[in-house]
């Protein structure tokens, strides 16, 4: 009883130690306090006539933000993730090269461009948002992909060959964990660039954390431009501290202790 | 043009067969004649409809992307050399030039939006090189010295890399509204600040973001290539009577050269693509022409932005690969 | 039995393997020895379909192996690599029982299995739950040798698997794979570019050079008639003869009787040893004693140098 309850006070320390859990509680009161802000706002900012962001709550924004970079991001990951397999493959090893000449070149397409680029086929809201932000995050994916999967040693599954691992034993066993922590940090990458380059897209009618940011700025109100700012950048670092102790947590015991 | 997608998908599918060089002739035959095409079904469209009519680049848009895809796939697979490269992406663009002074384009809209922007667009193009420069400028301002520092003393390398890592996940429109209020704050109290023409809108917020967005990219890139130059190296060069400064220009240095030009590529591709994003806060720059498109329903307007920032990332990119090539042929 | 007729294989233009016959009897251990690039691995991955052949034909236990799934015929057959090849995400323990599981066996019939291994290798239990990266290159391998054993293999096929540790590890599994064959009687394809393993371990070996077979029988007698040139320098050129000494125990060449020698010798001692003791020592004759310290007679320099037939 007395050790459990020692390693219960012991798993809260850590879970407490994690800045990733901090940033979400201060991303959480933040939204909610903002409409409660406007005395602070009215004081940075005298000559503002109205200090809060009123067309929508910021909960709703941060929810449709999280949305476009959530659908966006899953559906890249499927892509992303299906096709660095696909390219590891035997039968699909003709086109590697090609892939990582693609991922390569795709992720120097800056964000915005890209983004600029979905408008004019895909039109206004958003649709093309969410494409655009999948669009770009396939690349860093199948990247990782790529990466996470040759980095299994060569005796590793020549090992598992020898033992009689079939193909699809070999993926799912030993080269999906072993790449794991890649794809993690490809994902990551992905996520905290979407979750800016979806503020840029309310510049093209889709609902989020851009909105404010985008109106405050044509309609020469810092205020709006700062509530918004100031949740879309906790909302990106929150989410990346979250991947860190998902990359944390995903280490294995072997590989986390040198020797 | 349905003809010329699936020309263009055809070469696509057997590439794999074919020879890279025959990929190149193909896919540069697909990129002309889907350009030539659309100036060509441009100005037939142009003779019949109302002049306010515009022609859009559309689904051959995507055809050309696929045509350059297999070109630069073609290169990484046939193991050019540079000059080759350099020769065959030369050629491509007198193509588009000779086509270009033809007139072959005229009747496209983007072209036509080109031309419109034409006397602006040479001005927002070196409104951006120069945020790029200046932002990559300022950023080895700072960058260099930190980089010794975080060398020097492995206990604040943590904490400079931990804090130069959260400044990089801000998003950029964020950072450039965050900066907005205190710099509007400075240039209010400090007068001569305001003479220089530094606001919380304009291009000094947006070197500023750039700058910060630059450092860490460049101080990982820099301290990886310094700190992992063996030791063994270095013993060697200590052991027959190199001195400190020897040691930096002669071993380090060079050997370092291949992450120091990565991270710089990184800091540039980067600062091209985020000067793009100065353009909502009044910096100017190719961003411009994006938001004022984006703004206006004028979609053409958009590529005239869109695209050179493109070429741009890529001719930066294409350059950086080009010296790392030689940094590491050296080695 | 395994049984290889006339297998060539290629790599592109290069011929690995060609025209390569053989049988291995069961219960046997035996090397394939040669320089490296010899073809030996080759040979090894084609028993367990790891290398399809080009030609010819390939038996185990009377079957022909195309007519085998690979991935079955693999879970039969025990496989070790040079660097063990364990899986790094996988506790030792997990290692060990990869093949077991793979086959679907119950976790009680596993966790049997397991103490088994750990009792037959002597490995510490206290490792079981360590992940590769911390267990040292001796260790590692030793769950390796337990990982190929785990599913009760008839055959296990050994890729230079001790050629990466140091010499006292190497000395100690190469000890314990030996008791290890001697008790099971299971069947141990070993491949090895190294003479003194290859002579202490086999019961029957091959030589091979440039993908061909060039001599194979027992050690001894390979020792005493290599066919040629080649043969002769694998086997060590100018030290073949002390080589030869390595493989006859003391006892063969004793005289039996009382001795007056103030130096002994045990009588499973080669004459190697013997003659290295008569050097250390400056004596020209030693007695012999039995594990109990019993003598039981005498072995002279002069018959070591007059020996004309060790067996």
């Amino acid at each position: 009883m007395r050790t459990d309850r020692r390693s219960l006070i012991a798993a809260m320390i850590r879970l407490a130690r994690r800045p990733g859990l901090w940033l979400m509680v201060l991303l959480i009161a933040v939204i909610f306090l903002m409409p409660a802000a406007g005395p602070l706002m009215r004081w940075l900012f005298p000559g503002v006539p109205r200090p809060v962001y009123t067309r929508a709550s910021f909960f709703e924004l941060t929810l449709a933000h999280a949305e476009l970079v959530a659908i966006s991001s899953l559906a890249a990951a499927v892509i992303g993730i299906g096709f660095g397999i696909f390219v590891t493959r035997e039968s699909g090893r003709e086109f590697a090269p090609m892939a990582g000449a693609i991922a390569a070149t795709g992720q120097t397409f800056p964000p915005v461009a890209v983004l600029a680029l979905t408008i004019p086929v895909l039109g206004y809201g958003a649709a093309p948002a969410i494409a655009a932000l999948c669009l770009y995050a396939i690349f860093p994916i199948i990247a990782a992909t790529i990466t996470g999967i040759e980095s299994v040693p060569a005796p590793t599954r020549d090992a598992a060959m020898g033992m009689g691992f079939a193909p699809r034993d070999i993926l799912w066993r030993i080269e999906l964990p072993l790449a794991f922590p890649f794809i993690l940090a490809g994902l990551r990458n992905a996520v905290i660039i979407n979750i800016g380059t979806a503020a840029i897209g309310s510049a093209a009618g889709a609902l989020s954390l851009g909105s404010p940011i985008i109106e405050g700025l044509s309609a020469s109100n810092p205020a709006y431009v700062l509530e918004g700012a100031v949740i879309v950048a906790l909302l990106a670092v929150a989410a990346d501290r979250c991947f860190a102790w998902l990359e944390d947590l995903s280490r294995h015991g072997g590989l986390e202790q040198p020797g | 043009m349905t003809g010329l997608c699936g020309l263009a998908l055809l070469s696509f599918v057997r590439r794999p067969k074919l020879r890279s060089f025959a990929t190149i002739l193909a896919a540069a035959l697909i990129l002309w004649g889907s350009l030539a095409g659309a100036g060509h079904f441009a100005a037939l469209l142009m003779q019949e409809s109302p002049p306010t009519a515009r022609a859009s680049l559309g689904p051959a848009f995507w055809t050309l992307a696929v045509a350059i895809l297999a070109i630069a796939d073609a290169m990484q697979r046939g193991n050019f050399v540079i000059p080759a490269r350099v020769c065959i992406g030369a050629a491509f663009c007198a193509g588009f030039f000779l086509m270009a002074a033809a007139g072959d384009f005229d009747d496209l809209s983007l072209a036509k939006e080109f031309s419109n922007n034409r006397g602006i667009f040479v001005t927002e193009l070196l409104r951006h090189l120069g945020l790029v420069c200046a932002a990559t400028f300022f950023a080895l301002l700072i960058g260099v010295p930190l980089t010794m520092l975080v060398l020097r003393k492995t206990a604040v390398a943590g904490f400079v890399f931990a804090s130069l890592g959260i400044l990089q996940t801000i998003p950029s429109i964020a950072l450039f509204g965050v900066l907005i209020a205190p710099m509007s704050k400075l240039s209010e109290q400090l007068p001569f600040l305001r003479d220089l023409g530094i606001n919380g809108t304009g291009p000094a917020p947006a070197i500023i973001a750039l700058t910060l967005y630059s450092l860490l990219p460049l101080v990982r890139g820099f301290y990886t290539g310094l700190s992992e130059v063996a030791r063994e190296v270095k013993d060697a060069a200590t052991a027959i009577g190199f001195g400190a400064r020897q040691m930096f220009i002669e071993v380090e240095l060079p050997l370092a050269m291949p992450a120091l030009l990565s991270g710089l590529r990184v800091v540039t591709i980067q600062a091209i693509g985020l000067a793009s994003v100065a353009a909502l806060i009044g910096a100017g720059g190719l961003g411009t022409f994006i938001f004022q498109g984006i703004g206006q329903y004028a979609l053409d307007l958009v590529l005239v932005g869109a695209l050179p920032v493109i070429l741009l990332a890529l001719l930066a990119n294409f350059f950086f690969e080009m010296l790392l090539g030689l940094a590491r042929r050296k080695l | 039995m395994i049984e290889l007729r006339n297998v060539s294989k290629s790599f592109g233009a290069t011929p690995a393997v060609a025209d390569f016959s053989l049988k291995i009897e069961n219960g046997a251990f035996f090397v394939l020895a040669g320089p490296s690039g010899c073809g030996k691995s080759t040979v090894l991955r084609m028993i367990n379909a790891m290398i399809v052949p080009g030609k010819g034909q390939i038996e185990v236990d009377g079957q022909d192996i195309r007519a085998m799934e690979p991935e079955k015929l693999r879970r039969s057959i025990g496989y070790v690599i040079q660097s063990a090849g364990l899986f790094p995400h996988w506790t030792a323990a997990d290692n060990v029982l990869a093949v077991p599981r793979l086959l679907k066996w119950s976790p009680s019939r596993c966790a049997a299995r397991l103490d088994a291994l750990v009792a037959l290798l002597r490995i510490d239990p206290a490792l079981l739950d360590r992940y590769p990266r911390q267990l040292s290159g001796g260790q590692q391998q030793r769950i390796g040798v337990a990982r190929a054993l785990a599913a009760d293999p008839d055959i296990v096929l050994m890729d230079e698997p001790f050629a990466a540790l140091d010499p006292v590890s190497r000395a100690e599994l190469q000890d314990e794979l030996r008791g290890i064959h001697a008790r099971s009687g299971k069947t141990i394809v070993f491949v090895t570019h190294d003479m003194d393993e290859a002579l202490r371990l086999a019961t029957g070996m091959a030589v091979m050079n440039g993908g061909r077979l060039i001599q194979t029988g027992s050690p001894a007698s390979i020792l005493l008639a290599p066919v040629d040139d080649f043969v002769r320098d694998f086997l060590g050129g100018e030290s073949l003869q002390l080589r030869l000494l390595d493989l006859v125990p003391v006892e063969k060449l004793m005289k039996p009787g009382k001795t007056k020698a103030t130096e002994t010798i045990a009588a499973g001692a080669s004459l190697k040893n013997a003659l290295n003791l008569m050097l250390a020592r400056r004596r020209s004759f030693l007695g012999v004693e039995d594990a109990s310290g019993k003598r039981l007679g005498e072995i002279h320099l002069n018959d070591i140098v007059a020996r004309r037939d060790a067996n």
